[in-house]
């Protein structure tokens, strides 16, 4: 038995045999033996591999805006630039003309001179983006040698599902795991936030990241029992450890259409997110109640600067998706960490602490009009379709909004406040008063409240949304929206997870807005729960002073509510 | 003939893959052939690899040279565009 530990990110148990994944690995793999093809025919191939890679990238892409954000699609989009470019294209094309070379060798040996060259540049962080250019020319050459992206190196003969191990796993590999099959991830590099832990949490697969010496140990076959939440990662576990891990797949919920009520009958309201028509419609048909949050910004990603007629076009499609149900639509969320293409945003030292979010909106006014106003015009037509305003910091920038509304005739929009700044959290009654509900954004207020940035390996493990002091705040902001009358939601990932949802109702949220694929988990987690349970659980949680206490809690109400 | 802009590469982490593909992308609107220079760097603001190969670091100093029919708009813009990278 060899323990290892790592970062826990994606929760769940699994315990299966190792298949390990490794493009490097696979760029050296001697090519297959097959007779010469004649020159033509090898630039078509090369062509046919280079086309269908991006397509590919570009599926991934779409994807990854759309569950994950601009940034992930940022990376998948440099690499099909890289794939377009002629500075990598020309040599291979040339090698495979002139010196009449295996297309598969030529792109490998000429992605890999450039990236060593990139690799030689006195910049350990400039050094590292030599894997983009390595992790683009292994799509092709993985399409040369007939297999498609990560997917097919998961052999599908294993009965019982694998786990998958890896040094690290690209954005497309990870995307590209087939959920069916793959029943955890472990990889030796990553954090909370690296793309892989992102992906693995939206995909529902436990996974582990972090894990030194994991290399050392995974071997193709060799049994290996993971927790996505404490890390562990143990070797040929004895059996009735294996046993343990060994939980089946989650089971697919079924889709539960109606609202779901505790067993005292307080509705409880599960919403998705969502940023597009189709996603929208996705996500009913799995059983959503509505939409708590519809993100704007990736239609502006994606086409710049968007009239007001495309968008109202948008909304009014995304409203009428929503089929009656209530649709959330929050405004443009953009700033120094996320900039919108096209628009001058200065240099910041701190982007979180930056032009974020509403502040971004109210200092773009024409932007943030065309924008309400769009929004008012399609909520004429749905009236089930309101507005959320991301990074409110204080009541200035309600009352500044208020009157952008009324100026562009926009005054009769429902608008809620997203609360995830702190000062917002500690004057959350008087922001009550003044919206028509409050929303959550949970992520953004830990990172704030912890002051852990998210995307900082050094400290990812610091950051935890069922942190003490992150609840008590949750607890405040609960109160604060019951005693005003308007409903207290969460739309950031701790809604999304089961054992969280008791504490979440019984805190006073009753609105929550998850990943599509959660929906059905979060619905039968609160359908018929014990309210008393779930403010009991509330109550002890509250009285938590360290994250192990609450964490513990949390995995006890999770195991004794179990079905 | 020919357009030159001094500038600054502001993006704190260098040129790396996703302010490389910003550059690469708002040069492609252009006609003109675009290189942007840095010491004795030099790469063509059209090619990501070209510009990944160059490896400019956060707040090096860059010149951005254009030639063709549209060099000064292209000097202009791809300088705000520096100025914006993160």
């Amino acid at each position: 038995v060899i323990r290892l530990r790592g970062e826990g990110v994606s929760d769940g148990r699994a315990c299966a045999p190792v298949v390990l994944l490794d493009g490097g690995a696979a760029a050296g793999a001697p090519p297959q033996e097959r007779a010469a093809l004649d020159t033509a025919s090898a630039l078509a191939e090369l062509e046919r591999a280079v086309r269908a890679s991006d397509d590919e990238l570009e599926a991934a892409s779409r994807r990854g805006r759309e569950e994950l954000g601009a940034d992930a699609a940022a990376i998948l989009e440099a690499q099909r630039l890289i794939l377009a470019d002629p500075e990598l294209m020309g040599p291979i094309r040339d090698r495979i003309a002139e010196q009449g070379r295996d297309p598969a060798e030529a792109v490998v040996e000429v992605s890999r001179e450039i990236a060593d060259e990139i690799a030689r540049i006195p910049d350990d962080y400039l050094q590292q983006r030599a894997a983009d250019v390595v992790d683009a020319a292994q799509i092709v050459v993985g399409h040369l040698r007939g297999r498609r992206g990560g997917r097919s190196a998961v052999p599908a003969a294993v009965a019982g599902g694998v786990i998958v191990a890896a040094r690290d796993l690209t954005p497309l590999e990870t995307i590209s795991l087939d959920r069916s099959l793959v029943r955890g991830l472990v990889t030796e590099l990553g954090a909370r936030n690296s793309h892989v832990a992102i992906l693995a949490r939206q995909m529902s697969i436990p996974a582990v990241v972090g894990v030194d010496g994991l290399l050392d140990e995974a071997r193709a076959g060799r049994r290996v029992a993971i927790d996505g939440a404490s890390g562990e990662c143990i070797f040929d576990p004895r059996p009735e450890l294996a046993e343990r891990f060994d939980t089946p797949p989650e089971p697919a919920f079924a889709v539960i259409p109606d609202v779901v009520a505790t067993d005292d009958g307080t509705a409880v309201e599960v919403l998705a997110n969502a940023a597009s028509a189709d996603e929208v419609a996705h996500a009913v048909a799995l059983g959503a109640d509505g939409i708590g949050l519809y993100r704007t910004e990736f239609m502006f990603f994606e086409s710049g600067l968007v009239d007001e007629e495309r968008q109202l076009r948008a909304y009014c499609e995304a409203a009428e998706a929503a089929d009656g149900r209530r649709i959330v639509i929050r405004t443009l969320d953009v700033g120094g960490d996320k900039p919108l293409p096209g628009s001058a945003v200065a240099e910041e030292d701190n982007p979180f602490l930056g032009v974020r979010g509403i502040r971004y909106s109210l200092r773009h006014g024409e932007l943030f009009a065309t924008q309400l106003r769009a929004l008012a015009r399609a909520a004429e037509r749905f009236p089930n379709l309101e507005v959320m305003v991301p990074m409110v910091s204080g009541l200035e920038e309600l009352d500044a909004t208020r009157e952008l509304l009324g100026a562009a005739g926009a005054g009769s929009l429902h608008v809620g406040a997203m609360i995830e700044v702190p000062s917002s959290a500690v004057l959350a009654a008087e922001i009550a008063r003044e919206t028509a509900f409050l929303s959550v954004g949970t992520n953004d207020l830990t990172q704030y409240v912890l002051a852990v940035d998210r995307t900082n390996p050094g400290v990812g493990e610091l950051y935890s949304e069922v942190h003490p002091a992150v609840v008590r705040m949750l607890a405040t902001i609960a109160r604060a929206a019951t005693a005003a009358g308007v409903t207290a939601g969460v739309c950031g990932e701790l809604a999304g997870r089961a054992e969280a949802a008791p504490l979440l109702v019984g805190l006073g949220y009753r609105s929550l807005s998850v990943a599509p694929p959660f929906i059905g988990r979060i619905k039968s987690a609160l359908a018929g729960a014990s309210m008393d349970a779930c403010r009991q659980l509330a109550g002890d949680v509250l009285a938590a002073s360290r994250l192990r206490q609450v964490e513990e809690l949390l995995t006890r109400n999770r195991e004794a509510t179990a079905p | 003939v020919t357009a030159v802009r001094e500038g600054r590469l502001r993006a704190a982490s260098g040129l790396h893959a996703r302010p490389a593909a910003r550059i690469v992308e708002e040069a492609s609107r252009f006609a003109s052939e675009i290189a942007i220079e840095s010491g004795s760097k030099g790469a063509n603001a059209k090619s990501i690899v070209s510009l990944l190969r160059a490896g400019i670091p956060g707040g090096a100093p860059v010149r951005l040279v254009a030639t063709g029919d549209d060099e000064e708009q292209a000097v202009e813009r791809l300088a705000q565009v520096l100025e914006e990278l993160e």
